[in-house]
């Protein structure tokens, strides 16, 4: 027990919170965990010896000259003129009372240090038993830990996690957050956990199986204190989308061995993938009538074809290429091989023949009553689409969609390159597919989602696909083990009911007129200020077993996080593996 | 511009009393120690070689007036003294400072205070008119910031006040000073006297001899007059910045020593009107010593509360 101070008398000291003199030789910072102990008025209802004890975590401190009414008089007590009296003084907020008696503590009431036992007690580690997940070390070198059932989904899930980019580190410290959950002994189902990431800048993740030539001992040193590995990811799938240009379907991105991905037009009519194409159905009403109908006539019609191409029964010369294998089932039908011509065909089938000019009439089963200003509206922007997209949807080859619950423990989606419109596509269709395996129940274990700029795909103003997805992962995922990791700059643009069902928040650094948003009001004053000046590798997390934010710092990643920290293994032995 | 600003705050009678027509000081005033009765001006001494320097001061307050069943007046009184020292290590308290609390009567058999008051300690005085018991109390305070004097070890010690007297005698007469800070008696004839609107900051007069009798005290001293630098000082009236120093040191060589001194002492320590009503006699770090005692004093509020629940329990 080593005594730090005092509650003192000159302010209030309340059950929740309190200030506490610091003794001459003694010292507070933000932070510390401390406890107060004093005799309980009745002794029966006290704790140990009758006493009760307050654990609080230092939110402010304070040194002033006391009573000293002067700005100027710090000079005349530099040049020993005035004695003067140092006060030094912090203020704790109470995170836990034992027992459970709302007293204020008396002023002289003795404050202590909270170490070993007294600040698991005071953090709420004792709760944790074994589901502590490390998540970090707080400023006194101790372990940060959150209870790993508020993040797999069992009493909460969902991480949100804001910060300015570039400062912040979101990405580092997501990719950190699965490195723990991937290796802590508290998750027990690693086996059985699979992680999503969408790679949405140059390319940083694509070295996740890389070591980090950087690291330091002293970041070795914090591996080794939480207890965790300091080594790479492995079973890394790394997936990108194709390039543009014709002939072989190859990665565009630098990583030889990353494999590209795509949707063949019978998966993309029948998995019903239309909707993703559009981004902004709020826009006009009767367009989202007319996206579902649409998306049902291709589900339809892709029944029971293998694919790639589509084919179709009815078209015209424009639409149609014939290729040269026909088979017998397939006589008297025309072939659909690119999404360009699947968008020829559904203006046919919504327009009519160009041919017969303003008489034209679409197919009435296609068009479901719409007046032909919304037809042509869904057409164009269709059509719009076809240059974003026709690389990802196409029916030269048999698609080959992300599986992130396939065998890989972690998949990398690459999605930096791709147009705003297709970045949505593929993480709308990926996200869809996941939460729909989920559903039904094909897949037993969890899934951890990492997405970056979530106020791009879940804004808080408008309606889309894809914010829906999101909303469903946020608000019913959890108990489907589906788990996002979201991340922005700002989550007062992102929908409220994405953030509001993370269990477990992060603050990054912040700009100051974020951090003064009502969205951050779980944290307290001095955290709202101190996330403005946070430097990169120090985060503030919030969890719902602890009253207190923490905060707490991560070590740089064990694993490359750009293309210059790869270290590359040039041992001998590994260059005869390769050679052999 | 003609007029200026007194330093003083009009709540406080001004430091200096407009000489009466026709008062003559006193004729037992010897001021021969220093030649030609002209202004000194000595070598400064800066801050760092200063010696090792004491202040002491003492406040008081009367903290209830009481009357017994026959209506008999009492009054309740706290006076505590302290002490600051200044060497290489800084400015900072003396140990505690020391307290008193008094019960001020006059009548014969005093009836015992209720228990919560045990602590003011009876004193017995000729007379309760208001004006002799408050000089008691200032009597009291004045005896407390004497017995402390003894206590200090080595360096200079300055009294806020007149030397005064204690029970005991002062050890070391040659290492105190004392000085005060309002001019309520003119000592010098009138020619003399005409010095001290010549001086200029960090001047001084010549010392002159007051003897005890004079003053009514067994002490005879050694005194001067030191024009107080008044920083800022345009917009004031820099006539009033005069402080009178003493000194019960027995020989003129000391006492000059000490008047050359002080100069750089005072003059270093001098409060700036912008922030001190009474400018620039109150020292600087009397106020600080001041604003510490009043600490011990404790919350006038509180204490008469306390004497409330005392006389009512």
């Amino acid at each position: 027990m080593r005594r730090v101070g005092m509650v003192l008398g000159s302010r209030e000291a309340k059950a929740l919170d309190f200030w506490v003199a610091v003794e001459e030789g003694q010292y507070l910072r933000l932070d510390d965990l401390v406890y107060v102990e004093f005799p309980h008025p009745d002794p029966r209802r006290g704790g140990v010896d009758g006493k009760v004890r307050y654990y609080g975590m230092v939110d402010e401190v304070i040194k002033l000259y006391e009573g000293s009414p002067f700005d100027t008089d710090v000079f005349l007590a530099q040049r020993d003129l005035l004695p003067v009296s140092l006060s030094y003084a912090a203020h704790v907020q109470v995170t836990r009372l034992e027992p459970e008696e709302y007293l204020p503590p008396s002023p002289g009431s003795p404050v202590y240090w909270a170490e070993e036992e007294a600040l698991q007690r005071a953090l709420y580690y004792d709760r944790m038993l074994d589901k502590g997940l490390p998540v970090g070390l707080l400023k006194n070198g101790e372990v940060a830990y959150v209870n790993f059932d508020f993040l797999n989904g069992f009493k909460g899930g969902h991480v949100n996690i804001s910060g300015v980019s570039g400062v912040a580190a979101k990405t580092s410290y997501a990719t950190f957050l699965l490195h723990s959950l991937f290796q802590s002994p508290a998750n027990l189902e690693k086996a059985n956990t699979r992680a999503l990431i969408f790679n949405v800048k140059g390319e940083d993740l694509f070295y996740l199986d890389k070591p980090n030539k950087d690291l330091s001992p002293q970041a070795l040193e914090a591996y080794r204190k939480m207890n965790l590995p300091a080594r790479p990811f492995q079973g890394v799938a790394f997936l990108a989308p194709p390039r543009k240009t014709p002939g072989d379907i190859l990665p565009d991105v630098g990583r030889l061995d990353a494999r590209p991905y795509h949707w063949d037009l019978v998966q993309f009519c029948r998995e019903g993938l239309l909707p993703f194409l559009f981004t902004d159905r709020g826009a006009m009403s009767n367009l989202g009538f007319l996206i579902d109908q649409v998306t049902e006539r291709l589900r339809h019609l892709a029944k029971d074809q293998k694919g790639p191409g589509l084919w179709v029964e009815d078209g015209h010369d424009g639409v149609v290429t014939l290729s040269g294998e026909v088979s017998f089932a397939e006589l008297g039908k025309l072939k659909i091989s690119s999404f360009a011509e699947l968008v020829d065909y559904i203006e046919l089938k919504l327009l009519g023949p160009e041919s017969e000019g303003e008489e034209a009439k679409g197919d009435r089963a296609w068009t479901a009553r719409q007046a032909p200003a919304t037809l042509q509206a869904f057409v164009r922007r269709l059509r719009a689409a076809v240059g974003n997209v026709q690389h990802l949807i196409r029916g030269d080859k048999p698609g080959q969609p992300p599986n992130p619950l396939g065998g890989a423990q972690v998949s990398v989606v690459d999605i930096h390159q791709l147009p705003a419109q297709a970045q949505m596509f593929v993480v709308g269709a990926i996200l869809r597919e996941v939460f729909e395996r989920k559903e039904r129940g094909d897949y037993p274990g969890r899934v951890f989602v990492v997405l970056d700029e979530l106020n791009k795909y879940a804004p808080r103003e408008g309606e889309s696909p894809i914010k829906d997805i999101l909303l469903d992962i946020a608000e019913r995922g959890r108990s489907l083990g589906v788990i996002l990791i979201g991340a922005q700059q700002t989550a007062s643009e992102v929908e409220s009911r994405v953030v509001g069902n993370a269990a477990i928040r992060v603050v990054g650094r912040l700009d100051a007129a974020e951090a003064e948003r009502p969205e951050y009001r779980y944290l307290p004053a001095s955290f709202r200020q101190r996330a403005v000046i946070l430097p990169q590798g120090t985060m503030i997390l919030h969890q719902p077993e602890v009253p207190v934010p923490l905060a707490l710092t991560f070590p740089l990643p064990a694993w490359a996080m750009k293309r210059e920290e790869v270290g590359e293994d040039v041992s001998a032995e590994t260059l005869r593996g390769l050679l052999d | 511009m003609a007029w200026k600003l007194e330093v003083w705050n009009p709540e406080y009678a001004l430091p200096e009393r407009m000489a009466e027509e026709g008062q003559e000081g006193l004729e037992v005033i010897e001021t021969h120690y220093e030649g030609l009765w002209q202004a000194q001006r000595p070598q400064p001494v800066g801050p760092e070689d200063w010696p090792v320097l004491y202040l002491v001061d003492g406040r008081q307050r009367i903290e209830a007036q009481i009357a017994d069943g026959q209506g008999r007046r009492a009054l309740l009184a706290t006076v505590v003294a302290g002490a600051v020292r200044r060497d290489s290590g800084g400015i900072r308290p003396v140990g505690e400072p020391k307290r008193r609390h008094l019960l001020l009567y006059a009548h014969e058999a005093l009836e015992p205070l209720p228990p919560g008051l045990a602590h003011y300690q009876p004193v017995r005085v000729p007379r309760v008119d208001p004006t002799s018991l408050r000089s008691k109390v200032t009597e009291a305070m004045r005896t407390l910031e004497a017995s402390l004097v003894n206590e200090l070890e080595g360096g200079l010690v300055i009294l806020d006040g007149q030397v005064y007297p204690g029970e005991a005698s002062i050890h070391e007469p040659q290492r105190v000073l004392g000085y005060t800070k309002t001019q309520a008696a003119s000592y010098l004839g009138p020619e003399e006297q005409a010095l001290l609107a010549q001086l200029q900051p960090f001047e001084r007069t010549p010392i002159f001899r007051i003897p005890g009798y004079a003053l009514r005290r067994p002490l005879d001293v050694f005194s001067w007059y030191i024009r107080l630098p008044l920083n800022p000082s345009t917009a004031f009236y820099g006539g009033a910045a005069l402080l009178r120093v003493e000194t019960p040191a027995p020989e003129p060589y000391q006492a000059r020593q000490l008047a050359d001194l002080s100069v750089s002492l005072f003059g270093g320590m001098a409060s700036s009107p912008a922030r001190d009503p009474r400018a620039p006699q109150n020292l600087v770090p009397i106020g600080g010593l001041e604003q510490w005692l009043g600490r011990y004093l404790g919350n006038g509020e509180v204490v008469r509360r306390k004497i409330y629940q005392a006389l009512f329990a």
